[in-house]
């Protein structure tokens, strides 16, 4: 379940840990690039690691992966704050970027390992308790190409504004 | 009356697929079908790419085993570089390469065993929805679900030590491989007392077959009993019959263990295997050529390897294979369940090659890339945690692709899990006037024992639910369950 963010873009704050103490932020970007808009995710971190290089931000690590796998229940659970980007085909006005919360029955596949599935193996094998977001980025074609559809590409700009905020509202 | 009953998607399998059951009159299943609902079109994708793009490419074509599609490319295009079919690299680049194909088999039969496999056996095929996921097995068994991640992890650091990335790497390339195995990189495995320690990956390897056994003697009966049929059984082979998933010829034998593919040449497998199309479904139906269609389908994955290779050659994964076979008196196992034993065997057999090789100083070694006389045609075949996965390359005078043809793991099982459908269908719905979740569970655990990849078989990614539909013969929808 998600805790949609979109009209106000504040941040959520975990209880006991207030956002001064965020020592780590992972951007983690997933999608298959050879499904157009599917690669929406992966761009755009992709777009903020040169950024956040370019900016020196050394808080900030990213991750692209063609799926997020079970595995990164570990990686995540080292993590202050971690930040997915992902396609969506639904029309989400653009981008949506909204707070993950744990689901008891989440769905699993390994090819289809949801945000908040990945959140609820992280907290009951290591432990982990990180403040979780999905950052959305609407996609409009899915056929094999390696070209982002026109809104895409509007919508993957709008998303690394957006995503640049945040991260701004995090260093504070 | 004839009712129509829908699983839609299936659950746990990776891609979009449907399962359909037709009754008759008095409730008998009539008819049943696995289809798949996905269009393939990433043949059409790479035509026309320069060759040596190829083995990058292809693995966009699944997350979950990329390398497979890595290194059949790869395979496929020695040839086309005149490196030989399999035996013409440098002791270097075939261990590096093995080293990760072994990876990718321990990480990915990890995965699947328990992470999608055991919260059926632990908790029963009939146990809530709820409780059959992995969320519920951390939950009341927080070490295995650990180790099941942690092995999938290994696996995946040793794709990265050999391939440069976990997912997506570009290690393999036409000839060899383009970087070896350095000693810190090597040392990372054999460290003991850490996480990526292989030493305890084949303790967990074994550990996790002896959890098999022990539910096997408790439950023999399921196990023995459920989605058996006989069929023909295909793997590569190692030349003296050894298994060997990474190089070897194609060897075939049938549900009595006669060989009815005898070692042949990959380079051929089009003289002898063929692919038939059927209107409802996207995925096409392999067969043994001489045998025809109606008798030459054949299974393909783990249950297959052990019933057509004649050793392992590993220590504790020979044991284990022994007494694998003595349960069916060395012949073929054509049981179903059987397949979750005998891909715990593998998972221990990838631990133990990946320790032997770690050892290998041609590991180190600095002759990566060997060519000779170019060709315009190769085929890469090897054995993919699902099966056996085929690719086959044409290019022209301009080294562009102009022909591809995969036929992948999971094309291969087609006809096998339309077969387990309908065998479960039969015995779990026959006669009864209304269809439970346990039931639709049922024939979603018999596919699933063949680890379907339907993203392969039809290169599409997707989420998945499932629903069920019930309808009489006149298209009335009767019951309607989801989840």
């Amino acid at each position: 379940m998600q805790n949609s963010d979109n009209e106000n873009n504040t941040v959520q704050q975990r209880e006991g840990s207030p956002l001064s103490n965020i020592q780590s932020i992972l951007l983690y970007g997933y999608g298959n690039t050879t499904r157009r808009d599917d690669r929406l995710g992966i761009d755009c971190v992709t777009l903020m690691e040169e950024w956040i290089a370019l900016n020196r931000i050394d808080f900030v690590t990213c991750k692209t992966s063609p799926q997020l796998n079970i595995e990164d229940a570990e990686e995540i659970s080292t993590y202050d704050i971690v930040i997915l980007a992902d396609a969506s085909i639904d029309d989400i006005g653009g981008v949506q970027f909204s707070g993950v919360e744990i689901e008891e029955t989440a769905a699993f596949t390994t090819h289809t390992v949801s945000p908040s599935h990945l959140l609820k193996l992280s907290r009951e094998l290591f432990a982990g308790n990180p403040l979780v977001y999905l950052l959305q980025i609407q996609g409009y074609e899915w056929d094999f190409s390696e070209e982002l559809t026109q809104q895409g590409e509007k919508n993957l700009q709008k998303a690394v504004i957006l995503l640049k905020q945040k991260l701004t509202e995090f260093q504070r | 009356m004839p009712q129509k009953i829908t699983i839609a998607p299936l659950t746990r399998v990776e891609g979009h697929g449907k399962v359909t059951i037709h009754l008759d009159d008095e409730g008998n299943v009539v008819r049943s079908r696995l289809h798949i609902v996905e269009f393939r079109g990433f043949e059409r994708f790479i035509k026309g790419r320069p060759y040596w793009e190829i083995p990058v490419l292809v693995q966009r074509l699944c997350g979950i085993c990329p390398v497979s599609h890595h290194l059949a490319a790869a395979k496929a295009m020695d040839v086309i570089v005149g490196a030989g079919t399999g035996n013409g690299l440098s002791p270097a680049a075939e261990k590096i390469r093995r080293l990760m194909h072994y990876g990718q088999i321990f990480q990915s039969h990890a995965l699947h065993f328990f992470h999608l496999a055991s919260p059926d056996l632990l908790f029963g095929i009939d146990a809530p929805p709820e409780h059959r996921n992995v969320i519920h097995l951390a939950k009341v068994n927080r070490e295995l679900a650990t180790q099941g991640v942690m092995m999938r992890k290994f696996g995946q650091e040793i794709i990265k030590a050999t391939a440069g990335k976990k997912i997506h790497g570009t290690g393999a390339v036409p000839g060899g491989v383009n970087k070896n195995l350095s000693p810190e990189e090597r040392d990372m495995f054999l460290e003991s007392g850490t996480q990526l320690d292989v030493d305890l990956m084949i303790q967990w390897a074994i550990a996790a077959v002896e959890l098999f056994k022990e539910y096997y003697k408790k439950n023999k009966s399921f196990i023995d009993t459920f989605s058996v049929f006989p069929s023909n059984h295909l793997s590569l082979v190692r030349k003296d019959g050894a298994l060997d998933l990474y190089h070897g010829v194609v060897r075939a034998v049938d549900s009595e263990g006669k060989k009815i593919l005898h070692d042949i040449d990959y380079q051929e497998y089009f003289n002898f295997i063929h692919e038939e199309v059927r209107s409802w479904s996207y995925m096409k139906f392999p067969y043994i050529a001489e045998l025809g269609e109606e008798q030459g389908w054949y299974r393909v994955g783990p249950l297959a390897r052990l019933n057509t290779c004649d050793f392992i050659p590993s220590v504790h994964a020979q044991k284990e294979f022994e007494q694998f076979k003595s349960i069916t008196g060395g012949k073929p196992n054509n049981m179903c369940m059987h397949t979750h034993y005998a891909r715990l065997i593998e998972l221990l057999h990838a631990a133990e090659v990946i320790k032997t090789l770690l050892s290998d100083i041609d590991l180190q070694g600095e002759d990566l890339i060997r060519k000779g006389e170019k060709k315009s045609e190769g085929v890469g075949l090897l054995e993919a945690p699902r099966g056996t996965l085929f690719h086959h390359y044409k290019i022209n005078e301009y080294d562009q692709v102009e022909m591809a043809n995969l036929i992948v793991s999971t094309t291969n099982n087609n006809e096998p899990m339309n077969q387990a459908v309908k065998y479960v269908a039969k015995s779990v719905m026959t006669g009864k006037k209304e269809i439970t979740e346990p039931m639709m569970n049922a024939i979603e655990v018999a596919i699933r024992a063949y680890d379907p990849c339907l993203s392969c078989a039809t290169h599409a990614f997707g989420e998945m639910g499932l629903d069920i539909e019930l309808y009489d013969h006149a298209g009335m929808l009767l019951d309607a369950k989801q989840r």
